[in-house]
């Protein structure tokens, strides 16, 4: 059966929250039987109720209340008075949940319409009555009382798809199970923006050596972005930058997600070597996944900023791969990173880095002149990375000839920063527009030569 | 949340009627869902009452617990919304109609890509990404009897601006959990 109307999101949280009156359980409880999409999305909140359940501060039970229901799970439970019905013979294909109810006979209400009402329990008050109709009948005009709202069109036409219906006798060709369906029907399906993801690839050995690519279904040799998230080296998973993957392959870019080992497993040349890897498998994999392997950018937040950073800056990491950054690299994008921060005064970063003051694990430290186009993203009211990290090394690749470009935020923080990459987020700083703006622009010029100079 | 496979549990339960893995779920849950009952300014007893016909529903129908479908939290969660609603019906006009468990028996579902547990996750993750004032219309939308327009004067907004942030906290999860919706 083909449904083209859904009951609105907040209609969807009402029924798994179970605040609906019964007339309106009933519909969505029907609806949700033959449409497996808002099933998903009730099971997804039925989820949320579990997890919010969860967080509520305990209430403790009687003394002996474990005691008590043991005691009763010996008992044989009470029969339940309302055993399913079985519904009346000339009504075959009607969703189960209507087993729960009694329904009465068919009456006429007009020409080619029939209604019968369905018996609601518990005193409800509202209504619901199954309606049909026959082939192409239009349902006359009609509106809701009090807060019910209306049909949207007032006129509908009843669909005619006689297969449908081949369980009912030949003349019906459509029955609405009606009580007040919302008429402001969302298309809760709009579709997930047309992007297809592919999870976990391993591109090296281990849980952590694995990446997930997004890419726009249309995408032909598009520029390809791998993007490192943050976590201080220490924590952090590619799951949680679903929304930033998304948000900027809604764009058109194909964007690579590695998760990469991190401190106690290994220090900072463990995560460097992991961050290389994925890199070259991004290069390798380009266009198996829509991407043009000559447009490939390197983007990180925060920790996965100084990642980005030194994969950008220091030759080492990638020539172990294979890859030179200035020949195959096209442009690294950091937000709020920690570019240069020594001496380090945290104790567990001296033991990530191996000291306190030692300038090779410092992107600022290999700046010198030609690198790949940079955009260096920063709010102004960072409190965990200092903005001046980002500053500093501005001043040091301009006074090499590069020209970064350098936006500062208001109205966000270190989170808020990567988190305006989320549509809901989008108001606080257009920080995923100008990162695709950038990318676009060096995407779309022509290609320098291998081994670039100074710009 | 599940550090404890609850899962495994209601499925001791359901195998071997395993009384010690009862235990543990009854530890973890019935004083949770007792405060969810509290929060329909129910009695004390009440809620009390409710927690305990959960947790015995959770014994009775642990069989048709699928891991699949459910985590173990979101499945007692149904089951308690259930007879709260049915407890309601009773209040109404002290009928009893329905059978309790019959609305938590979800209908034949496709698989689900990723686990029960792993949504879960995702989705305490997506909660906290909303901002406060979201959250709270959520909450208060699982939590609280009150109609929306109820819920606009609880929080002293309009109920536009309820259903406005509903809306947008349920767009705001959709792009969080978009693969799952």
């Amino acid at each position: 059966m083909t449904i083209h109307h859904h009951p609105a999101d907040t209609r969807l949280l009402e029924f798994a929250a179970g605040s609906l009156d019964e007339a309106q359980r009933l519909i969505v409880a029907a609806h949700i039987e033959g449409c497996p999409a808002c099933r998903r999305a009730v099971n997804v909140l039925e989820h949320a109720g579990g997890v919010l359940m969860d967080d509520l501060t305990p209430a403790p039970l009687a003394t002996h209340a474990l005691v008590q229901v043991l005691e009763r799970t010996e008992r044989p439970a009470a029969p339940s008075s309302a055993a399913a019905r079985s519904l009346p013979a000339d009504l075959p294909a009607m969703p189960d949940v209507l087993r729960q109810y009694e329904v009465g006979p068919w009456r006429w209400s007009g020409p080619g319409i029939y209604w019968r009402p369905v018996t609601l329990p518990g005193g409800s008050a509202s209504r619901a009555f199954l309606l049909k109709a026959d082939p192409g009948t239009r349902l006359p005009h009609h509106t809701h009382i009090g807060t019910e709202p209306r049909w949207r069109d007032g006129l509908r036409r009843f669909a005619d798809e006689p297969r449908r219906w081949s369980g009912l006798t030949g003349m019906l060709a459509m029955l609405f199970l009606c009580s007040c369906t919302p008429a402001d029907v969302l298309n809760v399906l709009a579709k997930h923006n047309g992007i297809q993801v592919t999870n976990s690839i391993p591109y090296g050995d281990g849980p952590r050596r694995t990446l997930d690519v997004y890419k726009p279904e249309d995408a032909h040799s598009a520029p390809i972005v791998v993007f490192f998230y943050g976590g201080s080296w220490q924590t952090g998973s590619k799951e949680i930058y679903r929304f930033v993957a998304t948000s900027l392959a809604s764009r058109g870019f194909v964007i690579v997600v590695p998760d990469y080992r991190v401190y106690p497993d290994v220090p900072f040349e463990g995560f460097m070597q992991d961050s290389a890897q994925a890199v070259a498998w991004a290069k390798r994999n380009a266009t198996r996944f829509g991407g043009d392997p000559d447009k490939l950018f390197i983007m990180g937040h925060s920790a996965g900023a100084h990642i980005a950073a030194m994969l950008t800056f220091d030759d080492q990491w990638l020539k172990a791969d294979g890859l030179l950054p200035r020949r195959d690299i096209a442009g690294f994008i950091g937000l709020a990173g920690p570019y240069d921060f020594l001496p380090i005064k945290d104790p567990v970063l001296q033991k990530i880095f191996s000291g306190n003051d030692r300038p090779e694990t410092q992107p600022i430290t290999f700046v010198r002149g030609g690198e790949p186009p940079v955009f260096l993203g920063v709010a102004n009211s960072d409190s965990l990375v200092e903005p001046s990290n980002t500053t500093r090394l501005a001043a040091k690749l301009r006074a090499n000839g590069d020209h970064p470009r350098v936006v500062m935020y208001d109205h966000v923080g270190h989170l808020t920063l990567v988190g305006a990459f989320s549509p809901f987020l989008r108001f606080l700083a257009p920080v995923r527009n100008d990162v695709a703006e950038f990318i676009a622009r060096i995407a779309a010029k022509p290609r320098a030569a291998p081994g670039r100079g100074a710009s | 949340m599940e550090s404890i496979d609850f899962s495994s549990l209601i499925e001791a339960v359901a195998s071997n009627r395993d009384r010690a893995a009862f235990a543990v779920l009854f530890g973890h849950f019935a004083p949770r869902v007792k405060a969810y009952m509290l929060r329909f300014s129910a009695s004390a007893a009440g809620a009390e009452e409710l927690a305990q016909e959960t947790l015995l529903m959770v014994w009775r129908k642990a069989a048709t617990y699928d891991r699949s479908r459910a985590s173990a939290a979101a499945w007692i969660f149904a089951i308690a919304r259930n007879l709260r609603i049915d407890s309601l019906r009773q209040q109404r006009c002290g009928l009893i109609e329905l059978d309790p468990g019959a609305e938590s028996d979800p209908p034949e579902q496709p698989d689900f890509p990723i686990t029960a547990m792993e949504r879960d996750s995702r989705l305490r993750d997506a909660l906290r990404r909303l901002p406060e004032e979201q959250v709270c219309v959520i909450e208060l939308s699982f939590f609280d009897e009150r109609p929306h327009g109820d819920i606009a004067a609880y929080l002293g907004i309009p109920l536009g601006t309820v259903k406005s942030r509903l809306r947008l906290a349920m767009g705001k999860l959709r792009e969080l959990l978009g693969d799952l919706l």
